[in-house]
């Protein structure tokens, strides 16, 4: 069954977005190169600015399961079997991990954050 | 004294990290590129031949596009007048309001491979005898190979009283003539959602393609009552055109209990013979003779039989239960001619069981395009089509069971979580948002 090869799912991701599918790739570049930057500039990613990227990726999530039916044209009463919960549930967790991996090093270069390795060094200092 | 510094230095505790990021950058770079340039591993051949495929809709375009991935020495050439394309399993949503027209047309041309030849026509006689081709241009083809792919002919002339241009005027629906037709049908619907009265749905007897959509269209019918509020002021009735509401007999058992639920009342064994327009008033031949109704809303599904083409030609049936509307002979396993070894048949001008649906021809076209080229190289054809069909079942707007079997009519799911014999929303979203991205990845040979 070839129904999961790549070159299929690229093919029907391409027919599903159209020029969006390029526009989600290009800004998956764009996160990948403000990893790189974040990394090069040593800015830590852990901590604060994970969290905040953590905090707004949860209310994204939240908000995709909240508007996943209507952008169906459906409504929650049509969630009716047990693998529609889980679907709804794993439209959130996406996007939850999403816009976590997504956010955390826009923070990380924004300086959230930096106040803390501020104390961690200070701290170590003494 | 303890060197060891108790914290490490910004950007230290990234080292393991910095190396995940640069394979991941590798790994999502490989993916990426593999994804847009490999297509699945298909064999391909260097046999030399003239393939002519009759018919540029669902099946007839996809196989032109696993021809010519798969042939490029061979000489390929499609025969079709229409430069749109509809995406026809999207006519329910259409009829029913949730599409817009303009969401089922596309160009044809978008799907022709740039190797094959195009001649916009369509094929007026075939003559398999010499391997020739009479298109309704006056050109003559020769062929080494033939795929016939040219769908059926909806005889709305069979029902007394009936013609297209009825539909969505008088209270008439029928979404099979077209994306115009479903919108006109919808139109009809949505003034019947609103003033209630006697609805009418049914199917005719013999072959049709995707027989779930009369089934579809009454349940959506009743659910656009009932949001409308004119569900108190309508009574439904669908029609089958034998004894049972679906040929699979667990899916015919959830309908019954669906029909009760939603107060549709079934009746079988009613064919509609005449419709009158002008009094609002449809005929149904029964075996106890005709019987008439009022209506207020009829959706009505023309008989179908092969075109005249191949109606007129000796590739059709001679004898059995499709010999009358003329559906090309083929073997139900090998999608090949029984009597014309260089014909193959794909989607629904196909004498077979069932197969007349969008999903049928994603599994028919590899089998007979597999089996066509082992015919080119001198080899027996050994894919083996199982008869698979797939029928999205929509119960609501918002929920759907997803329906698959095959020839045998079992069950068989592609997807284990999803209960076929369910409503769920999961499968309203693949009949919403996933079909039509297949469907067309499809027809671009990805299937």
């Amino acid at each position: 069954m070839n129904d999961f090869h790549p070159s299929i799912l690229f093919a029907i991701a391409q027919e599903t977005l159209g020029f969006w599918l390029y526009v989600g790739l290009a800004a998956l570049a764009l996160v990948l190169v403000l990893y790189g930057l974040s990394l090069v500039r040593g800015r830590r990613l852990r901590g604060a600015p994970l969290r905040y990227a953590a905090l707004v990726g949860a209310v994204a999530g939240v908000a995709a399961m909240a508007i996943a039916p209507a952008a169906t044209q459906a409504s929650f009463a049509h969630l009716l079997a047990a693998i529609d919960f889980i679907l709804l549930g794993a439209i959130g967790i996406s996007v939850f991990v999403g816009a976590t991996f997504a956010l955390t090093p826009v923070f990380a270069l924004l300086g959230f954050g930096r106040s803390e390795e501020g104390r961690v060094s200070l701290t170590s200092a003494q | 004294m303890d060197r060891t510094p108790q914290n490490p230095p910004p950007g230290a505790n990234l080292r393991l990290t910095r190396r995940q990021t640069l394979l991941g950058l590798v790994a999502t770079g490989a993916l990426a590129a593999g994804a847009a340039g490999a297509r699945p591993a298909v064999a391909q051949s260097a046999a030399q031949a003239h393939i002519v495929i009759a018919g540029a809709g669902a099946a007839g375009l996809t196989a032109a596009s696993q021809l010519a991935s798969r042939l490029p020495r061979a000489r390929i050439t499609i025969i079709d007048r229409n430069e749109r394309h509809y995406f026809q399993p999207g006519y329910t949503l259409v009829g029913s309001g949730v599409w817009e027209e303009s969401q089922v047309v596309t160009e044809t041309s978008r799907f022709i491979p740039s190797r094959v030849n195009w001649i916009k026509a369509d094929v007026a006689e075939f003559d398999p005898d010499v391997s020739r081709v009479a298109t309704s241009t006056g050109q003559t083809i020769d062929y080494d190979f033939l795929i016939v792919a040219t769908g059926v002919h909806l005889g709305y002339e069979a029902i007394e009283g009936m013609e297209e241009a009825l539909i969505g005027r008088e209270g008439v629906a029928s979404v099979y003539a077209g994306p115009e037709a479903a919108a006109a049908s919808w139109a009809a619907m949505a003034r019947f959602a609103e003033a209630g009265g006697q609805g009418h749905f049914g199917r005719p007897l013999g072959e049709m393609k995707c027989a779930g959509a009369p089934l579809k269209i009454a349940l959506l019918a009743e659910d656009r009552l009932t949001g409308a509020g004119g569900r108190g002021r309508a009574e439904l009735h669908y029609h089958a055109q034998n004894k049972v509401l679906f040929a699979v007999p667990p899916v015919h058992d959830k309908l019954l209990e669906i029909f009760a639920n939603r107060g549709v009342n079934a009746r079988y064994e009613h064919v509609l013979r005449a419709i009158d327009p002008g009094a609002r008033r449809a005929t149904y031949a029964t075996p106890d003779g005709d019987v008439e109704f009022d209506y207020d809303f009829i959706h009505v599904v023309p008989p179908m039989r092969a075109p005249d083409a191949v109606l007129n030609s000796p590739l059709g049936w001679r004898e059995g239960p499709y010999a009358k509307d003329g559906w090309l002979e083929v073997d139900r396993s090998s999608m090949r001619h029984t009597r014309y070894p260089n014909v193959f048949g794909i989607g629904d001008i196909n004498g077979v069981p069932r197969g007349k649906t969008a999903a049928s021809v994603k599994w028919q076209a590899p089998v007979a395009v597999t089996n066509l080229i082992a015919a080119m190289e001198g080899r027996e054809p050994t894919a083996i089509y199982n008869g698979y069909t797939s029928c999205p079942l929509v119960t609501r707007v918002g929920s759907a069971m997803l329906i698959e079997f095959d020839y045998d009519g079992t069950l068989i799911p592609s997807f284990p979580f999803i209960d076929p014999l369910q409503e769920s929303w999961i499968s309203w979203l693949i009949e919403e948002k996933a079909l039509k991205p297949t469907y067309y990845a499809m027809l671009r040979g990805y299937a």
